[in-house]
């Protein structure tokens, strides 16, 4: 079989490095080693690549671990998050006989929180966490143009959504060491049943990284 | 039991040897055998052959002429080979006696 070797343009080259960037570093070095090699022009590689990444994604959406991570956690966390943020942000400005420490508390729980939601959900479904981002996101960004309510872009959008997403874009570990995921699930048990600014079930995120946390100190699973 | 496509690929990795891998398995099928092999379609199948256990594949040295990057190398199994012998054989047997002659 006669094959010829063309390189695409840079440009190209970053473009379809780009589109590749969903598989996994081997195969990817491959796609991108097979389609220079057979001297593939750069729209039809980048067809070929949305193909292949594409089939790659609905294979994924076969399993129940997206559906968790996305409509499971990521959405009813979205709604969660911003009716926490006005609920919050309320009590900050009209102060509502709450003491300082009270707020400042009830902040701190829910950047906990939303940072062990992002992290459960990286770790139930890897793969999918730029799906589960935009799920997470759209809630957010309705409300807040359909409703123009300053208040939840300033805790939601500028202070929890960054923490979700920190939970999501951190380290690569899916996987902590026993001790501080068991103080992380503890605390935020006990500060979502004192303070009260969260229901109970939200604590399940934590306690789900606590169970899976490692004996070991959590090193790399990714 | 395998698929048509399955058998294309399992027929071009054996044909190409100890040089079967993505690009040269893609070229055959559209040269040889005048079927369009999309990469996706060839990727996902040599994974599912994989999962199958009718190959294997392992990622080679990165080489000048693919721009410095590796190959995905396949090898057929035994298991491979009989799958592909017994697909060929079936069409084999029931093409006997076939005329593809046009309906009146």
């Amino acid at each position: 079989v006669e094959r010829t070797s063309v390189t695409p343009s840079s440009r190209w080259q970053r473009v379809l490095t780009v589109a590749a960037s969903s598989l996994a570093d081997n195969e990817r070095e491959a796609v991108l080693g097979d389609l220079t090699e057979s001297a593939t022009n750069g729209a039809t590689a980048l067809l070929q690549i949305v193909g292949l990444t594409s089939r790659r994604q609905f294979a994924r959406w076969r399993a129940w671990q997206p559906w968790v991570a996305g409509l499971g956690i990521a959405v009813p966390a979205a709604f969660t998050t911003m009716g926490a943020s006005l609920s919050l942000s309320r009590r900050a400005v009209t102060h509502n006989g709450a003491p300082l420490m009270v707020l400042v508390a009830s902040a701190a729980l829910l950047l906990a929180w939303s940072w062990s939601c992002g992290r459960a959900l990286r770790a139930v479904s890897p793969r999918t966490v730029g799906v589960s981002v935009v799920l997470a996101l759209l809630p957010c960004l309705f409300c807040t143009l359909r409703f123009r309510d300053t208040t939840l872009p300033v805790i939601s959008l500028l202070l929890l959504m960054p923490a979700f997403l920190a939970g999501i874009r951190g380290a690569e570990r899916t996987q902590h060491s026993r001790t501080p995921a068991l103080l992380l699930a503890i605390s935020i048990t006990i500060g979502i049943a004192l303070l009260g600014v969260l229901h109970i079930a939200w604590a399940l995120p934590a306690w789900y990284l606590a169970a899976r946390a490692r004996d070991d100190g959590g090193r790399s699973r990714a | 039991m395998i698929g048509e496509f399955e058998y294309l690929i399992l027929a071009a990795t054996s044909r190409l040897g100890d040089n079967a891998y993505g690009a040269s398995i893609r070229s055959m099928i559209e040269t040889v055998a005048d079927r369009r092999c999309s990469v996706g379609a060839l990727y996902t199948t040599l994974d599912r052959l994989e999962e199958k256990g009718l190959i294997t594949t392992q990622f080679g040295e990165p080489t000048a002429e693919r721009g410095g990057r590796a190959k995905r190398m396949v090898h057929l199994t035994s298991q491979g080979i009989a799958a592909a012998r017994e697909f060929y054989a079936g069409i084999s047997r029931l093409s006997v006696g076939v005329t593809w002659s046009a309906p009146a």
